[in-house]
């Protein structure tokens, strides 16, 4: 009975680490090829993530990579907004939506990346073809992930009229500036109506 | 001849997972410092929490944050079943409550299989509905909470062993050995991406790391090559390193100290504790407390 159970046991993590080896190697070559060569690798992939075994994947943390911060570490990203009033004068800006823990800013600005990537890959879309179903749901989608960012703090802020919020990205010039203030650039800029 | 060259491999492959003396240091540092990790974190987050997981507060709404991620299919079935039972309301603050209560039960080793299970499950629940607010920590963690299911961490030092008064039986299968190779497979790959990147080399990807508009680390440029090369070989060569006694407590050390680093400079404090457990676990030396328990027990058993 031990024996078996040690068979078991063995032929089980086996088979999961094989899978989280090839799972290493699959994004890594994923990730490679579509930052150099913008397109899908044509290498034969063994034990890849796919619908049928996607739900143990899933439950046992292994759906991912690894090289967190590896193939194109991306400068940081923020969302800002800024509230006006009925003048368009400012009424005041935020970066943090309320947020008050490191934790939850830090898990903020994993958000602002992912948004920033999100934009990008849509504006490669966009390149495509402007009118394609997927691109008028992810345009819908930006907007609407951005409104309401900004939305229920401008219902309680009187005065507001309008609000802008912007996806904010530090500019990569490490050589040139390294040592002076940083410059932001915007991604994307929206604005909307307070009520 | 292939039949004589299968069956060696076999074997020593089935001897690698074996082990010939038991696990109990590993398997209980291992629970009691996931389950405390996880606490802390979702306890770190305790006032910002209801802008991510609840029924009407959240700063986006809860299915815009998992629409465009893999796990819509799972979640949003429960979300229509949970709204169409009316017990939306109460789904957030109860799946709070059950999986911080799992964690302590893990923690004390208390049902530690079920309470395991869990926490695994809630914690998906949890921290995959804000998908897009997830990092390597939350990934870890699965793992981690997966791997306190599979592995008896429950067995020594527990609630459960009080309780059910089960006798130690000596473990066979190196559990270690799994948390090893992963660690290793992680860094290794870990390494690779980042070799591939011509920033790594040259300073560019820690700057773009590490620089922000709301801290003031702005070393000399140096410091930022420095950092990434060393970085690349570190983890490119952890799976070799460790391996060898002389190397080991060394890449150990450095590995801990970047995770510090990372903790510091990219206030990343959960997932660089993560790590650092995960190293402890997987190559410190914790089996010098562990056999001499065990042969007091085993003394004691005998007198």
């Amino acid at each position: 009975m031990d024996k078996l159970k040690q068979f078991l046991l063995t032929l089980f993590f086996l088979v999961h680490l094989v899978l989280i080896f090839f799972q290493g190697i699959n994004t890594t070559i994923d990730n490679y090829w579509s930052f150099h060569y913008k397109s899908k690798s044509d290498f034969p992939k063994l034990f890849t993530q796919n619908e049928n075994n996607e739900l143990y994947y899933i439950l046992t943390g292994i759906n991912t990579g690894y090289g967190f911060y590896g193939i194109k570490t991306s400068s940081k990203k923020y969302f800002k907004i800024s509230y006006y009033d009925n003048h368009n004068n400012l009424i005041l800006t935020d970066r943090y939506m309320g947020l008050n823990s490191t934790n939850g800013i830090q898990r903020f600005g994993g958000y602002s990346s992912y948004m920033a990537n999100y934009v990008a890959d849509t504006e490669k879309l966009i390149k495509e073809d402007s009118l394609s179903d997927l691109v008028k749901f992810r345009r819908l989608y930006i907007t609407k992930s951005m409104k309401w960012l900004g939305k229920k703090k401008a219902n309680l802020i009187p005065n507001c009229s309008s609000y802008r919020v912007e996806l904010l990205t530090v500019v990569p010039d490490y050589y040139k500036d390294f040592n002076k203030k940083i410059k932001l650039y915007a991604l994307q800029s929206n604005l909307y109506h307070a009520k | 001849m292939l039949y004589k060259a299968i069956y060696t491999t076999q074997n020593r492959i089935f001897d690698y997972f074996k082990r010939e003396y038991s696990e109990a240091s590993f398997l209980l540092f291992f629970r009691i410092m996931i389950g405390l990790i996880a606490i802390i974190e979702i306890l770190s987050l305790k006032g910002d929490l209801f802008l991510l997981f609840s029924s009407s507060n959240t700063m986006i709404p809860q299915e815009l944050m998992y629409m465009e991620t893999g796990v819509f299919k799972y979640l949003h079935p429960i979300s229509l079943y949970l709204k169409e039972n009316g017990l939306f309301e109460y789904f957030y603050t109860l799946t709070l409550s059950v999986y911080i209560l799992s964690l302590l039960f893990l923690v004390i080793g208390f049902l530690t299989r079920f309470s395991a299970f869990f926490a695994l499950i809630l914690q998906l629940i949890i921290y995959k509905s804000f998908a897009q607010f997830n990092y390597g920590y939350d990934q870890f963690m699965t793992i981690s909470l997966f791997y306190c299911f599979i592995f008896p961490v429950g067995k020594y030092y527990s609630c459960d062993n009080f309780i059910f008064k089960k006798k130690n039986v000596e473990i066979l299968f190196n559990y270690q050995t799994v948390l090893q190779i992963h660690l290793s497979i992680a860094y290794f790959f870990s390494g690779l991406a980042k070799a591939l990147d011509s920033g790594w080399w040259n300073g560019k990807s820690v700057w773009n790391a590490l620089v922000s508009l709301d801290s003031n680390f702005y070393p000399i440029p140096i410091i930022y090559i420095v950092g990434g090369v060393l970085t690349v070989l570190l983890e490119l060569s952890y799976p070799i390193l460790v391996n060898f006694k002389k190397t080991r407590k060394i890449i150990l050390t450095a590995m801990i100290l970047m995770h510090l680093f990372i903790a510091v400079t990219m206030e990343l404090y959960a997932f660089s504790t993560i790590m650092i457990v995960w190293n402890i676990a997987a190559f410190g030396e914790l089996s010098l407390v562990k056999e001499k328990r065990l042969e007091n027990n085993r003394q004691n058993q005998i007198a």
